[in-house]
Formats: structure tokens, sequence, C-alpha cells
């Protein structure tokens, strides 16, 4: 029999920790306030690099602040220690901490990593001298992602919270949150496993990525908006801005939630994955790819498009996603008509792309947005593209009855996932 | 409840065709290393050579943004898919999006030249990271992303249906094949390729690999390239095996195998007759005792023993394997080849840090 899911714990370390506070409530206070969590940045030690903002974690103040609970963590990329807090987080929130794990077996991850980050000094000091000898003599980093390997996060939560369902490292680009969100779903339903962390955690302010994604035109270099670079659906967006974090649920069946009379914030109901077998570089032009996989999403949870009450856009500030995403959503919502569609937003605007983990803190902010009533605002729209047509929410946050939204995650070369999350009743 | 069949699909090994030929004393080549290269940590390895995927005319952005272990898990599973395709008679239209993909990858840390951009010793850290932006190449963001390869698959067999890239270790080749199998049994697709690589083996490899091969029980170990794919659906036509039970849980323990999988042999009804094992050279001492006991008329296959250490694609190569014995009537034992009717075998999956994946395979 297939199981309901439903989503009883979140837990999130965001650029909104800074302060430092590391709540869902506080992330959510932020993103219904409209707050930018994007600033300049630099990578360490260098000045004069093309990209320049940021919406960064003070990786001192967060060690500083759970010192004890990272005391005994095995090494872990920096990526790799916000998530291993935001997944104590979230079992925490899911009252599932430890000892209490005993009431609810066969609890299991699934979690998404890009690509290994390895620090700048470490690159440098690879490339003096004669290869591969320097490499044998070299002494990687504790964090380094030479030695920690892109599962060592997953292993690390599982072994220290004595998880013992499916342990899954997906690797999606931008849409690998989406689909650990999406498997887990499925996982619960058909009864594989009772319980699921879904999330995952990524950091790109690294010179090597960085200059990856910079090369590859996918990052905003202008500057005459300062910190408010990140402009999704605005005509002068110019490319997406980095952010970093971690953020995982915790994704039960029903039947166990109501068993332990656990907090139900929302329902996870429909789930659809898509490849656009179009180019590596570019999204398909007409969005096949994304309309089937939010088509998918919403026949899987048995629902019609008119249902949806809101979508959290992957809205990367990219000139080519969000002229096809609005395309996308005009098409299958509204046929080809902007007023027949739901509100959309883009919390990137505030918190930057999280890369492959983009889809946690949006499905939270959906999630907290639909617990209350209130749709999450697109900050930095200014000057309106004429491509860009929906009601992207950009007044700042509105009151408004969700029962069912949607979460789209476009990743590099065609990679699609959407997630229908519903009201729970 | 929806039988799932296992189609076979190539495979890519250095020196031998398939895994079959193994059944008759066939081995990879392996090659030394240096100790540079290797760390100290082995002395040999079987390497595969380039692919250029010409024969698959993939077209200019696919061969810029596609390094070695992609192009060998590219080869294999677009021509597997092509085979399958022609021999179900699919159009392309009829199956594109109700066809899944599921790859099982090692880690992209480097592009084909696995060397560092060099650096003179003087070079301040600013000059280095402007050289950085001039000498990377325009496209590698995207090569070093695992994602691509499915991309790549996916526009070269026409493929768009649901799709997951798992790694990075064997258990990563496991889970594919277990959520291809989950996606066709609930009908989130037809079928379903499932393709996995080996991690390309240069220096970086052996840094993130120190913990497997410093392991006594690796001690026979070599690293190999090598690449597989196979296709899951619920067609039995030309099927070669019937994929009957899976499991995945994570489990920590060095001397136990997990609890659960008691309940999937238990509904084997004691027809296992071979183990093919993959992950690490050997279970303890403790486990391989325990799994005696649990399936007691079972053979043991330490499939990386023979093989070398394939990482994600060591699960498709002992599906494949599995097959391969099921229609063949005959099975390993102790490194030779007995006859016998053979109707089930157990795959044992290894992941490095607890992650474990069973599934039991049956003939048709």
């Amino acid at each position: 029999m297939s199981q309901r899911v439903v989503i009883t714990g979140m837990g999130i370390v965001s650029a909104y920790g800074n302060n430092p506070c590391y709540t869902k409530e506080h992330f959510w206070e932020n993103i219904s306030a409209g707050k930018n969590a994007i600033q300049s940045w630099q990578p360490e030690g260098l000045n004069g690099f093309p990209v320049q903002y940021a919406a960064t974690i003070n990786f001192d103040k967060f060690r500083i602040h759970f010192s004890d609970l990272l005391r005994n963590t095995p090494l872990l990329e920096r990526r790799g220690y916000f998530g291993y807090v935001a997944a104590h987080l979230a079992l925490k929130d899911a009252g599932l901490q430890n000892k209490e794990l005993s009431g609810v077996k066969d609890l299991g991850i699934a979690s998404c990593s890009g690509v290994p980050e390895i620090h700048e000094s470490e690159l440098m000091a690879l490339g003096v001298g004669e290869y591969p000898q320097t490499l044998a003599r070299y002494q990687p980093s504790d964090h380094s992602g030479f030695t920690t390997t892109n599962d060592s996060m997953v292993a690390a939560i599982a072994a220290e919270q004595f998880l013992c369902g499916p342990v899954l490292n997906i690797n999606g680009a931008c849409a690998g949150a989406a689909q650990a969100i999406g498997l887990a779903y499925r996982a619960i339903q058909r009864g594989e496993t009772l319980a699921m962390l879904a999330g995952g955690a990524d950091s790109v302010t690294n010179l090597r990525v960085m200059s990856g994604l910079f090369l590859l035109g996918a990052t905003a270099t202008t500057s005459p908006r300062k910190e408010q670079l990140c402009c999704p659906f605005d005509k002068d967006r110019s490319g997406l801005v980095a952010g970093e974090g971690g953020a995982f649920l915790v994704l039960e069946s029903l039947t166990s939630a109501l068993q332990r009379g656990a907090t139900i914030y929302a329902e996870v109901l429909g789930y659809g994955s898509t490849l656009d077998a179009y180019k590596v570089t570019a999204p398909h032009p007409e969005g096949k790819g994304a309309i089937e996989a939010m088509s998918a999403a919403i026949s899987n949870a048995k629902l019609k498009p008119h249902d949806i009450d809101y979508i959290n856009a992957h809205g990367t500030s990219t000139p080519l996603n969000d002229s096809v995403e609005t395309k996308v959503i005009k098409k299958l919502f509204g046929s080809g008509k902007a007023q027949h569609c739901p509100p959309v937003s883009s919390t990137k605007s505030m918190i930057g792309h999280w890369i492959s983990a983009a889809a946690v803190p949006e499905s939270i902010a959906t999630i907290l947005g639909i617990y209350h009533s209130t749709l999450p605002p697109t900050i930095n729209l200014q000057n309106p593209d004429p491509e860009c047509d929906l009601d992207y929410v950009s007044e700042g946050a509105r009151p408004c009855d969700i029962r069912y939204a949607l979460s789209n995650s476009f990743g590099f070369g065609g990679i699609n996932a959407s997630i229908v999350l519903g009201r729970y009743s | 409840m929806k039988p799932i069949y296992i189609h076979s699909g190539d495979q890519c090994l250095p020196g031998i065709s398939s895994t079959k030929k193994l059944l008759f004393g066939k081995r990879v080549i392996t090659e030394a290393i240096s100790p540079e290269r290797s760390l100290g940590l082995v002395t040999q390895g079987a390497f595969l050579s380039n692919t250029n995927l010409k024969s698959l005319n993939a077209g200019r952005s696919v061969r810029k943004t596609s390094e070695r272990q992609a192009r060998w898990v590219i080869k294999v599973g677009v021509k597997t898919w092509q085979h399958y395709q022609t021999q179900q008679q699919l159009s392309a239209d009829e199956c594109s999006a109700h066809t899944g993909l599921f790859l099982g990858l090692g880690t992209v840390d480097c592009e084909d030249d696995d060397e560092p951009i060099p650096i003179k010793d003087s070079a301040a850290f600013g000059d280095y990271a402007a050289q950085l932006l001039v000498d990377t190449k325009p496209l590698a963001g995207l090569t070093l992303l695992n994602s691509t390869t499915a991309s790549h698959i996916a526009q070269l067999a026409n493929i768009t249906g649901v799709n997951t890239v798992f790694s990075p270790f064997a258990d990563a080749g496991g889970q594919a094949i277990i959520e291809a199998y989950y996606a066709v049994k609930e009908s989130h697709c037809q079928q379903a390729l499932v393709a996995a690589g080996s991690q390309k083996i240069t220096p970086w490899f052996f840094l993130s690999h120190q913990n497997y091969f410093n392991d006594p029980l690796n001690n026979e170990c070599f690293p190999t390239e090598s690449s597989a794919a196979l296709v899951l659906s619920s067609e039995s036509h030309q099927a070669s095996a019937q994929l009957h039970q899976v499991l995945r849980v994570f489990h920590s323990s060095d001397n136990q195998l997990p609890p659960r999988l008691s309940h999937l042999i238990a509904q084997d009804d004691g027809r296992s007759q071979q183990v093919i094992y993959t992950g690490t050279g050997s279970l303890s001492p403790g486990q391989l005792n325990e799994l005696q006991q649990l399936i007691p008329n079972a053979h043991v296959c330490f499939l990386d023993r023979l093989l070398g250490y394939t990482g994600p694609v060591g699960a498709l190569h002992a599906l494949l394997l599995a097959c391969d014995l099921l229609q063949e009537q005959r099975y390993r034992r102790n490194h030779g080849i007995s006859y016998h009717q053979i109707h089930r075998v157990v795959i044992v999956i290894q992941g490095h840090h607890g992650q474990w994946c069973f599934l039991s395979v049956g003939d048709v």
C-alpha cells in the first residue's frame, strides 16, 4: 500500500546565520522580510577576481557556534560541515535525535553533492614543480576534497545518527537536491523505509569551481547593482550569484508521524524528473524537459495544473533560464497567458544559488510559506523583462492560502526535477 | 507484482571483451604503475584506452565536455540502448519519455590531463588566479560534473525520462540498479538504461582511495578501469535474467552483515547457489562466516580479486556475470568452472562507508 509522506523536520545553515542564528524560524523571518544575504565576496587572498558577490557563511563563526557538535566530526569539506549540522538540526526539529531514533527504525538519507572542493592554496601548491612527484609528497589539508570523498558527508551523518535505511549520494547538478527529496519521498511511499533525511549541502566559493562557473558564462559579473546583482526575471539580470549552505528535511510516513505525535509542516505529494536530451551547454529553448518534469510531478500528485497555488521557481537570474522558465510556466499553467498562472517567486534572489543543494532552502521556503499562508517574495526585480511577465511577488511577501505548491530545479545539461508540496490535512 | 527483467548490455574491460571471459579463465591485462603515480599504494593497474565517441556520432560539445571516464560510460550506455531498441523494435518517439536513465559513477576529480596547471615557484596568488582563468578550459565547469555524463547519454540515446546519478563507490552502481528496478516496477518508466563506470586511475584517484588500498582485505586488489551497461524492463522477450529482489541498507559493523539480509535470503527459499561479492577484496571473516550460514550451499566469488577494483561499475559487472552464469548453467567453484543447474544468484555490494546493496537474480 502506498504511504502518504509528510515533512516533520527541517534544518538549515544559510548565510542568514551570520548573526549567528541557525533556525528555520530565523530563515523564514529573513525570507519573508525579503532580506538580502548577498554581499561582497572575493576568493581568500585575492582582489580583482571577476566574480565579486556571493551569499557566504562566516565559517569561523559557524564553527564556533557549533563547536560542541563538530568536536568529534570526521574530516569533511566546508560544505560537508554545513550539511552535517543541518541534518542534526532537522532531526532535532523532528524529535528524532539520537536515542529517540529507536522509535523510527530504518531511517535513511538521500543527499546531493557537487564538484569536490579543493582549496586554492592546495591547487597552487600542486602546480609547483614536477608532477606527480609533487603530489606524492603533498599532504592535502584536512578539509580537502582530495581526501574527503563526495559521500563523506552522508556517511558521517548516517554513522553519527545510527541510520540503517538507504544512504544515497546523488549528483544531479542544480537539480541534485530536488532528486534527493524525490527519491526519499518514493522510498517512504513504497514502504522501503519509514523516514528519510533529504537534502544536501554545497559551496562553490572556491577558486577552482568559481573559475569554472565564470568561464561557462554562468555567473553575474557586472556590478552596478552591487549586492542586488541577483535579480531573477529582471531585464538587467546577467547570471547566477552563488550562495552556500546546507539544509535537510525529515520526510516521514504519515502513519509514523501520527504515531509519534510529530508536528507535520506539509506533505510531499509528487515528484517528476526528466532530461532535456538537448545540449549540455543550454536548456531546451522550448523548455521541453522542464514542462515534462512539472507535468510529471503534478500528475504524480494526482492534481491538475490549475490546482497549484504557488511556484517556487528555479529562477537563477541567468538570461536563458528565467525567460525559458517563464515561457514553460505560461504554457503549462496558463495556456500561454500570464494572467492565468499562479504567483511565482525566486528565493535565490535573497540567498543566492546553492548549486547542487539549491532545492532544499527553496523547499523549506515553500513549506514554511504553506505553513504560514504566505508567498515568499522575489527581491531586486526593478526593471521587468517583457519576456518575464508573470506575477513574481516582487512587492514583498504576500498573504496567500497555499494548498499546493510546486518547487522547480533545472540543472546544467538539462536535468530537471520538480516537487509538489501541499498543506497537510 | 510486475516482474523485472535484465537485458545484458555492453562492457568495456582492459584486455577482455566481457566478464563472461572470466568463466573461461581469462583475466584483465594489468600494467605497472610507478610509485609516484600510485602514491606507493599499488604496483599494478588495468587501464582502458581513450574513447573518442566518433562511432556514436557525438558532436563537438559532447566531446569537449566529457573526460575519459565519462566517455567509457557514454559508449557502453548508448550502444546498449541502441541494441535494446533494435532488439525490442522500439521507435525513438515511442520510448524517449518512457525510458529512465540511472548511472553509478566515480568522482570527476580532474580532466583527461591529470596534471594541474603549472605555476612558477615565485608566482603570487593573484597571478595564479589570473593564470587559472586563462588556462582553464572554457567548458571545464561542465566536464567536472558527473551529471554531464547523463546529459550526453540522454542526448545521444534520446532518453528523456526519470533519472539519477549516484556516486562515488561500489554501492553507487548498486543504487543505480535498485533505483531503476523501482522506477520500472512502479511504472515511472517502461524501461531503464543503467550504466556505470570506474574512476580513471590517476594520482588524484589514489588520494581519495588510500583507505581502500591500505585495508588488508584488499591486499589482492588492483584498480581497474572499466564500464558496463544493461537495461531493466518488464519485457521478458530476449531477457537475460530476472531481478527478483533488491535491498539497500546502511550498516557500519566490520564483523557482521546487515541483519535485514536474512529476510532477502529467506525469500529465496534456499535456492541461491552462488554469491558474487564486489566492493572490497573480501568480506571480513565474521561476515563471511555469517554469509555461509545464511546460504549454506552457495559458493562465494570475490569479483574484485578476479577483475580488480572497479568501483561503481562492479555492481553491473556482477549482475552481468550472474546473467552469464544463469544462461550458461555453470558457476565458479574454487576458481574453476563447474556445470550445474543454477537458478539463483545473490549479489552483495559494499560501499566504502557501510552502504550495502543486495540483488537476488534468477533465470527467466
